[in-house]
C-alpha cells in the first residue's frame, strides 16, 4: 500500500473506458471511476449478487445488484474514500473542490435536459448517473463519461458547466425535491492510497462466501415463478421490460463467469440469454403460451445455475 | 439462392436508425453485434425477415450466432427455405 502525497495527481486525464458490460448507468459510472483511479474493477464485479425484485406499481420485475458488503467499505479497502452528498445548491463550488483535490464525482442528472439523449430530451424526465472525471475551470468545461442510447460504448463528452448544472438542477427539481427519489445526488471519490498488492486481479474468484447467500439465490426462483404465474394475455409490454432488464443482468453475469473461468455457469447463462431472446420474439408475435413455455425452461435453468454457482464458487470451510 | 439484398433491406428498414454505420457499408462478414445489433433489437430483424420472405424461424434459430453477420443470416434463410 502506498499513501498518496498531498497534491499528487493520480487520476488519469484519459483512461481506458470500461465498456465490456453495461449493467446500468450507476454501475457503469462506478466501474469507470475505478478505472480512472487505476483500481481493478473486479473489486466490484466479484462482490455482488443479482437478485430479482418485483416492482408492483409497474407490474414489472427487475434485477437489483446487492454488494455483499457495503459499497463504501469495499471502496475504502481499495484506497477510495466515498463522500455522499444529499444535494447541493452550488454544484460549481463542489466541482471546483473536486478539481483541487483530484477527485471524481458521480452526479445524478435528468435526461430531459440532455440533448444527446434524443429519446428523452424535452420529452420525458428520466434519472441518470454520469461520471465527472475532469474539469477545465478556465474554459468552464467539465468532462463526463456517458453513453447514448444507440451507442454501444460510453464516450468522453465535454460539457459546458452551465449545461451540467441545468441537468443536475432539473434532477433536483423533478426527482429529489419532489421526493420521487431521495437518494444522494452527488458522490465524490478520492483516492487516499494505492493498493499495489493486486490481490484482486490474481484471485479470479468471488470475494465472499456465496453459500451465505443461498436464501437470496433461491428467492430468485420464487420471484421468477411469481412472474410466470402473473403472465396474462395482455402483459406483453411489462414482460418485455422485465426480460430486457434481466437480459442485461445475464450479460453481466456471463462476463463475470467467463473471467473467473467457471464454464458450467457461463454455459447456463448463454442458454438463458438465448431463451430471453426467444421469449422476446414470441412477445412480438403475441404468443403468450410460447413465452410461458420458455420462461418455465428459463426457471429450470436458473435452478441449475444456482446449483453450479454455489457448488463451483462456494468456499469450502 | 442469395438473400443478401433482402437482409440489407430489412436491416435498413427496421434497424437503420439503430445501427452505427450505414447499411450499404456493412460487409457480409462484419459482426453486426459490433455495429449496433443487440439481443433486443435483433427481434425486429428476425420478424422483418420472416415477413419479407414469408418464412418462419424455429426457436433454435434465434441463437445470436445465427444473426452475427449477413453471411450467417443468409445461410440460415437458405436452410429454412428448403
Amino acid at each position: 500500500m502506498r499513501m498518496i502525497k498531498k497534491g499528487e495527481k493520480l487520476m488519469k486525464a484519459h483512461f481506458q473506458i470500461f465498456n465490456d458490460i453495461y449493467i446500468n448507468c450507476k454501475y457503469h459510472a462506478i466501474l469507470n471511476m475505478l478505472n480512472a483511479f487505476n483500481v481493478d474493477v473486479n473489486v466490484i464485479l466479484y462482490n455482488y449478487i443479482t437478485i430479482y425484485k418485483s416492482s408492483p406499481q409497474y407490474n414489472t420485475y427487475k434485477p437489483e445488484y446487492i454488494t455483499t458488503r457495503n459499497l463504501q467499505d469495499i471502496l475504502f479497502e481499495n484506497g477510495i474514500l466515498e463522500e455522499k452528498i444529499d444535494y447541493t445548491l452550488n454544484l460549481f463550488e463542489k466541482i471546483k473542490e473536486c478539481n483541487r483535490n483530484d477527485c471524481c464525482a458521480i452526479i445524478r442528472v435528468d435526461m430531459y435536459e440532455i440533448p444527446y439523449h434524443k429519446e428523452y430530451f424535452k420529452k420525458k424526465h428520466y434519472r441518470r448517473y454520469v461520471l465527472l472525471y475532469d474539469i477545465d475551470i478556465e474554459k468552464g468545461i467539465v468532462k463526463i463519461l456517458d453513453r447514448e442510447k444507440n451507442n454501444i460504448d460510453s464516450e468522453f463528452i465535454s460539457v459546458d458547466f452551465k449545461q451540467l448544472s441545468k441537468w443536475y438542477n432539473s434532477y433536483l427539481k423533478n426527482f429529489y425535491f419532489s421526493k420521487i427519489d431521495t437518494d444522494c445526488t452527488l458522490y465524490i471519490f478520492k483516492q487516499i492510497y494505492k493498493n499495489n498488492s493486486q490481490v484482486i486481479s490474481n484471485n479470479n474468484e468471488f470475494l465472499f462466501d456465496i453459500t451465505c447467500y443461498k436464501t437470496e439465490l433461491y428467492n430468485n426462483i420464487k420471484t421468477l415463478q411469481e412472474m410466470y404465474t402473473k403472465i396474462k394475455p395482455d402483459s406483453y409490454k411489462t414482460l418485455k421490460i422485465s426480460l430486457s432488464k434481466i437480459l442485461l443482468a445475464k450479460q453481466a453475469d456471463k462476463y463475470r463467469f467467463n473471467k473467473i473461468g467457471k464454464s458450467q455457469c457461463e454455459e447456463i447463462i448463454k442458454q438463458q440469454m438465448n431463451m430471453i431472446t426467444v421469449m422476446l420474439y414470441y412477445i412480438e408475435k403475441n404468443d403468450m403460451d410460447k413465452v410461458k413455455e420458455q420462461l418455465k425452461n428459463f426457471i429450470e435453468l436458473e435452478e441449475k445455475f444456482n446449483f453450479y454457482f454455489i457448488k463451483t464458487c462456494g468456499r469450502v470451510k | 439462392m442469395n438473400y443478401l439484398e433482402t437482409i440489407k433491406n430489412v436491416l435498413e428498414n427496421k434497424l437503420g436508425d439503430e445501427l452505427l454505420v450505414s447499411v450499404d457499408k456493412i460487409e457480409k462478414n462484419d459482426n453486426l453485434f459490433n455495429l449496433g445489433l443487440d439481443s433486443l433489437n435483433v427481434i425486429k430483424l428476425i420478424i422483418g425477415i420472416e415477413e419479407e420472405l414469408n418464412i418462419k424461424f424455429q426457436d433454435k434459430d434465434i441463437d445470436s450466432k445465427n444473426w452475427k453477420s449477413i453471411e450467417n443470416i443468409n445461410k440460415l434463410i437458405e436452410e429454412r427455405k428448403v
